[in-house]
């Protein structure tokens, strides 16, 4: 599902003593079945411009439009079920919105309240489940029982459960072990690939940026400041740096490399990009 | 060398759990030393530290803080020895202003108001809030949370300071920004001893000495050279490799010549660099 911004703005409590900006101006294309992440430091706008992709924020003016759903200040309520299924949210540690007796029945409360019959909620529970490795042996335990790692791996399958076409993950990682996030973002690029979801992920983790992203979106003081490949955001180390942003670990340590005479036809975003831009500069093995 | 912290032998079971989350732990910290405790989630880490404060009620093994044995009599002594940061800033701060929440331990402990706020303005200076102090401190970045949070802890003096994935939640500049307040802090009087609980392999590079965590044991100790030299226990364990390592290995993929023994990132770019020169 394509997702577009039109001029959107959203002020916090307008025409209050408390008013404030949230979003300003913001016009950007994600194209369908694409991997976008959004950057920035904290609070930049980034948790604003995301709550706009379900409708739990509406613009105060421009529009949102995924797929051929248009989300302005003026849609009412009752209308953004749809949206509401298509778009999956999966927030910051979203194990603490585990809430029921079972993880079967904690994963099929969205289908359930999307109208499914239970037999069909069941169903797209077990699969759910299956998508993000849990055990079928865990389906009947109390979500709480389980450890912290697989406890969010519920909470995402509940997401899931209601076959969004666009997965929106505010740092999905956050909290976990290096191995716990390597697995969580092999995960996610799985489930793209086989249920062609569009994803959008907002992060801290250049490394990640550089790994998974196809565009990346970067947002400052709520507005959007740049939008490109990782190759063309991160292309400008000083300009990253201005915004307190980092640059992805090969990228900072091919800078490094710059300054003594090494030359990169473009700043490489990982370890396997650097080692292959290096051939030529540095000598071969048993020579 | 001063021993600040001894524990010996320590052993807890939480009441619902089928294994200990603390398995015959001993070890020693020097004062004025930085020990980072790495190791998987899970594996006993948080639990370790909050022994060290007397949270956790444990049966089996000792635990001495700055020479005195705790014990359910002496915990607010012992207490007094050691500030904790923990991971989510938000569930931490008490006052309606910076200033306010940072002098909230020294008004518990009854300092003198003049002394006080000389203490306050120290401790935000130390940090670099001090502009910050009337500011509320909902409204302020990750970062410059957590580094409110170690001000109130700094304003206390004490002589041990641990962080529970203190960084973990900030983003890099927010990170960045901490751990110079530690680097700082460490060349000052203060000096504290500190302890920190991390996943980020370039916040317990900082360290002079790793411990690392499995399953509720200590299973490897050493500098952080010698533990990031061993690929085997770093994966076994689920830490990252350092970026140097990973390089290395994609190096040898590229069929270039590489490493054949752990290099600090530093000593890898000297090392590629003289290569380059033979070019």
């Amino acid at each position: 599902m394509a997702i577009t911004f039109d001029h959107v703005n959203y002020m916090y409590q307008p025409n209050s003593p408390f008013e404030a900006v949230g979003l300003s101006d913001v016009s950007f294309t994600v194209p369908s079945e694409s991997f976008t992440a959004i950057i920035g430091h904290t609070g930049s706008g980034k948790s604003t411009l995301v709550q706009h992709l379900n409708g739990l924020l509406k613009p105060t003016s421009g529009t949102v439009t995924v797929d051929d759903f248009q989300l302005t200040a003026k849609t009412t309520n009752k209308h953004l079920k749809s949206l509401h299924q298509h778009v999956g949210m999966v927030f910051q540690f979203p194990e603490n919105q585990l809430f029921d007796q079972t993880v079967e029945r904690d994963i099929a409360f969205g289908p359930l309240n999307f109208g499914f019959t239970n037999e069909e909620a069941m169903s797209l529970a077990h699969q759910a489940a299956h998508d993000v490795g849990l055990p079928d042996e865990l389906l009947n335990r109390s979500p709480f029982e389980l450890s912290g790692g697989q406890m969010r791996r519920v909470a995402i399958a509940g997401v899931l459960a209601s076959q969004p076409r666009v997965l929106v993950l505010d740092e999905p990682t956050a909290g976990l072990d290096p191995r716990g996030r390597a697995e969580m973002m092999a995960m996610f690029a799985k489930l793209k690939a086989d249920q062609q979801l569009t994803v959008i992920l907002v992060t801290h983790q250049m490394d990640d940026v550089a790994d998974y992203a196809d565009q990346a979106l970067v947002m400052a003081h709520s507005n959007l400041i740049k939008a490109g490949t990782p190759a063309e955001i991160f292309a400008n180390p000083e300009w990253v740096k201005a915004q307190q942003l980092a640059l992805p670990t090969a990228a900072n340590f091919a800078q490094h490399l710059v300054t003594r005479g090494f030359e990169f036809d473009s700043l490489p975003l990982t370890a396997e990009q650097l080692a292959i831009q290096l051939r030529g500069q540095l000598p071969k093995e048993g020579r | 060398m001063t021993k600040i912290i001894s524990v010996n032998d320590l052993s807890y079971q939480y009441p619902d759990a089928d294994r200990p989350t603390l398995n015959h732990i001993s070890f020693e910290v020097n004062a004025g030393e930085w020990v980072a405790i790495v190791g998987h989630n899970g594996s006993g880490k948080s639990t370790l530290v909050r022994a060290l404060d007397g949270l956790i009620d444990f049966k089996s093994g000792t635990v001495t803080v700055a020479g005195t044995k705790l014990s359910p009599e002496s915990v607010w002594l012992v207490r007094e020895h050691i500030g904790m940061v923990f991971q989510n800033p938000d569930n931490q701060f008490v006052g309606a202003t910076v200033a306010d929440d940072v002098a909230f331990g020294l008004e518990n402990a009854g300092v003198p108001r003049p002394e006080m706020q000389q203490r306050v303005q120290d401790a935000l200076e130390a940090v670099d809030m001090w502009q910050f102090a009337e500011r509320e401190p909902s409204r302020l970045s990750g970062g410059q949370k957590q580094r409110v949070a170690l001000a109130g802890i700094i304003a206390m003096n004490p002589s041990i300071i641990v962080l529970d994935e203190a960084t973990s939640m900030l983003d890099p500049h927010g990170r960045q920004t901490v751990l110079s307040v530690l680097q700082h802090l460490r060349r000052s009087n203060q000096a504290p001893t500190i302890l920190s609980i991390t996943h980020d392999l370039s916040e317990a590079a900082q360290a002079q000495r790793l411990l690392v965590m499995d399953n509720g044991q200590l299973i490897s100790e050493g500098t952080p050279r010698a533990i990031f030299s061993d690929e085997q226990l770093l994966e076994s364990t689920g830490l990252d490799l350092p970026f140097s390592t990973k390089l290395s290995q994609q190096l040898a993929k590229q069929g270039l010549i590489a490493p054949k023994h752990y290099l600090t990132d530093d000593e890898l770019e000297d090392w590629l660099w003289q290569l380059h020169l033979t070019m």
